[in-house]
């Protein structure tokens, strides 16, 4: 797995809840969408965005050890980026923001997540009602 | 002769009138021209996706029909993410297709500013009703549901005034266009409507074609040469020959054909947008907004300054609002049913400058909200987020980075006190104009009242950029109602 499809696949939501052999299709899926759209920005955003994923390239070698993104787990990849995310410099959290963007529609408008969401119960924690 | 061309190698073409897009400006000017038997050839820079074959969700739409893959923004202060089309129909294909008329006060304000003769409401009432009826502009039936009522019921929870909003639409049960805030009904974008008017007269499209320059000799435009792609992606060097251009292709495109073509006085140095503010609303029952349209009226209080409507809400632009903020917002996604979008709109100061930088085939746009633009998003946002939790809404979470929205209306303003977190907001808006404004005085403007461009004597640029500043409101029956003037205008010269 190369670094941006390390990256891309770091951004999918975990709702719904998929098998994990579709969730690597959907996965795949994805990625091909959002680089696809990467190559449709205009240049000079496509190129904010090369600078920027390069710069979560080397915030990443640093904080995860001197090896190729696509053989960490998902997992230690998710909290990287929001690590990155979290340094509040606005570029970086737009990288992550338009990455994610572009992630979440390809997502939500996959044939299988789309299944997945119509057999999901309602939220049962009701997130919308704790916290206030 | 009429009907779409296919270039398959290099090829000369010559028309008598050359329509440079095909949005709601350039569909507006062909569609005249051909329902006067003029010889009318459209170039458009996108694809040609006929009405009966539209996508139906955004991952579909943003590759195909959307400008720069949706992935556009202003660069400036605070970035400002926009949209355009960039497909034939232009923008009106991925639009809600909400059709307003610019205020009268508006319209009164651009003829004293700019000088513009025979330009107040009643001139122009005729020309929006002819562009109401090219696209079947219309309210729609029935029950409009629950995010309708909601905005409804902040508004009265306020006192504020609303204005029910009409569509470009035809009754039909078809869901196609759902990606447009459509429950039913289908859309009469540009692509439905007046294109294929224009087609069955005597229009010809070539689609897929990108104008690179002008050609200038003396004070006239011969021509243009332009870049075609074939169905294999190989690309074409197309030249057209016309004796008459009608330069319609978009805000940001206008400036940029002309700036290439070395026509820069006034060009692109004062391009202006609708800055918007979002927010996700939630509540305790569910609003299924994805089923029902997009709120179908406008909180008109505070117009032509301010603005407050509802937003289209499928599953995925759900997603979108919640990516602005992952952290905070992803415990929302599985209550999508439980959410509706809204938003705040402003009618600016600040103005833009839409350059070109030789090697990139896009203008860079840059945009500066002044200080009277912050205080109004900001009075916006604050006088929103009351009315909808007056409305019953259980937390409204604005379009700020690391906000977890409110949910007690008296700790809005104390929260707003020194305005909005300019590094955290995420501004977006889906309208664009005054890149080239009309004016009288040749030294101000580059365009004159009736669309001529100012230095060369037969180009009428017909579209968004030429309208004198902001609106207040969609733009899209404004920029219909000038093209028909400058239609009828260049019409009435020519016989």
């Amino acid at each position: 797995m190369v670094a941006i499809d390390a990256m891309i696949d770091a951004l999918l939501p975990e709702w719904p809840a998929l098998p994990p052999e579709r969730r690597m299709c959907v996965s795949a899926d994805c990625t091909r969408f959002v680089r696809r759209q990467i190559a449709l920005s205009p240049a000079h955003i496509r190129f904010g965005i090369h600078v920027l994923f390069v710069a979560f390239c080397l915030f990443a070698f640093l904080r995860l050890g001197a090896r190729p993104l696509g053989s960490v787990p998902r997992e230690r990849r998710t909290l990287a980026l929001r690590a990155f995310a979290r340094e509040q410099v606005a570029p970086l959290v737009a990288l992550e923001r338009v990455l994610r963007s572009m992630t979440i529609v390809a997502y939500l408008e996959h044939a299988d997540v789309l299944a997945a969401i119509a057999e999901a119960p309602l939220s049962a924690s009701d997130p919308l009602h704790v916290e206030q | 002769m009429s009907g779409t061309v296919v270039i398959e190698g290099p090829t000369t073409l010559t028309c008598d009138v050359l329509v440079i897009g095909t949005g709601a400006g350039g569909a507006s000017c062909a569609a005249s021209l051909a329902d006067a038997g003029v010889d009318v050839l459209m170039l458009e820079e996108g694809p040609y996706v006929p009405a009966e074959v539209a996508p139906r969700g955004l991952a579909e739409a943003l590759p195909t029909l959307w400008r720069g893959g949706g992935l556009t923004a202003t660069l400036g202060g605070t970035p400002i993410a926009f949209a355009e089309g960039r497909c034939v129909g232009g923008s009106t294909e991925i639009n809600s297709a909400i059709f307003q008329r610019a205020p009268d006060e508006v319209i009164e304000h651009w003829a004293q500013a700019h000088d513009l003769p025979d330009f107040s409401p009643q001139a122009l009432s005729p020309l929006y009703d002819r562009a109401a009826a090219s696209v079947n502009a219309s309210l729609t039936p029935g029950p409009l549901g629950p995010p309708t009522d909601i905005l409804q019921r902040a508004a009265q929870a306020m006192g504020w005034n609303t204005t029910a909003l009409e569509r470009a639409r035809r009754e039909s049960s078809s869901p196609r266009h759902q990606v447009s805030g459509f429950a039913t009904g289908a859309k009469q974008s540009m692509s439905a409507t007046l294109i294929p008017r224009a087609l069955a007269r005597t229009a010809r499209l070539v689609a897929n074609c990108r104008v690179d320059r002008l050609i200038v000799e003396k004070r006239r435009v011969t021509g243009a040469v332009a870049t075609a792609s074939d169905s294999q992606g190989r690309r074409h060097r197309v030249r057209v020959n016309a004796s008459q251009l009608f330069l319609c292709a978009g805000t940001t495109q206008t400036p940029s054909i002309l700036r290439r073509s070395g026509h820069r006085k006034n060009i692109g140095l004062s391009f202006q947008v609708h800055p918007t503010i979002r927010v996700l609303a939630t509540f305790s029952e569910p609003v299924n907004a994805q089923r029902h349209e997009l709120p179908l009226v406008a909180v008109t209080e505070f117009m032509p300054a301010l603005r407050f409507g509802g937003s289209v809400f499928t599953l995925s632009a759900f997603g979108l609002a919640v990516a602005e903020d992952w952290p905070v917002r992803k415990r929302y996604l599985p209550d999508f049913a439980h959410c509706a979008m809204y938003y705040a709109m402003i009618r600016p100061d600040g103005v833009g400058r839409i350059r070109t930088v030789p090697g990139l085939a896009e203008p860079i746009l840059r945009y500066q909200l002044t200080e009277r633009d912050w205080r109004r998003l900001r009075d916006g946002l604050a006088l929103l987020v009351r009315a909808l939790l007056a409305a019953g809404a259980t937390r409204v979470i604005p379009s700020m980075r690391g906000h977890p929205g409110w949910t007690d209306a008296d700790r809005v303003e104390p929260d707003l006190r020194y305005g909005l977190l300019r590094d955290r907001v995420a501004l977006m808006t889906i309208h664009l104009f005054a890149s080239c404004p009309m004016g009288r005085d040749a030294e101000l403007f580059p365009v004159d009242p009736w669309g001529r461009l100012a230095g060369i004597d037969n180009v009428i640029v017909a579209d968004g950029s030429v309208l004198p500043g902001a609106p207040g409101v969609n733009p899209q029956a404004t920029i219909m109602a000038l093209a028909y003037r400058a239609t009828d205008n260049y019409l009435s010269a020519r016989r």
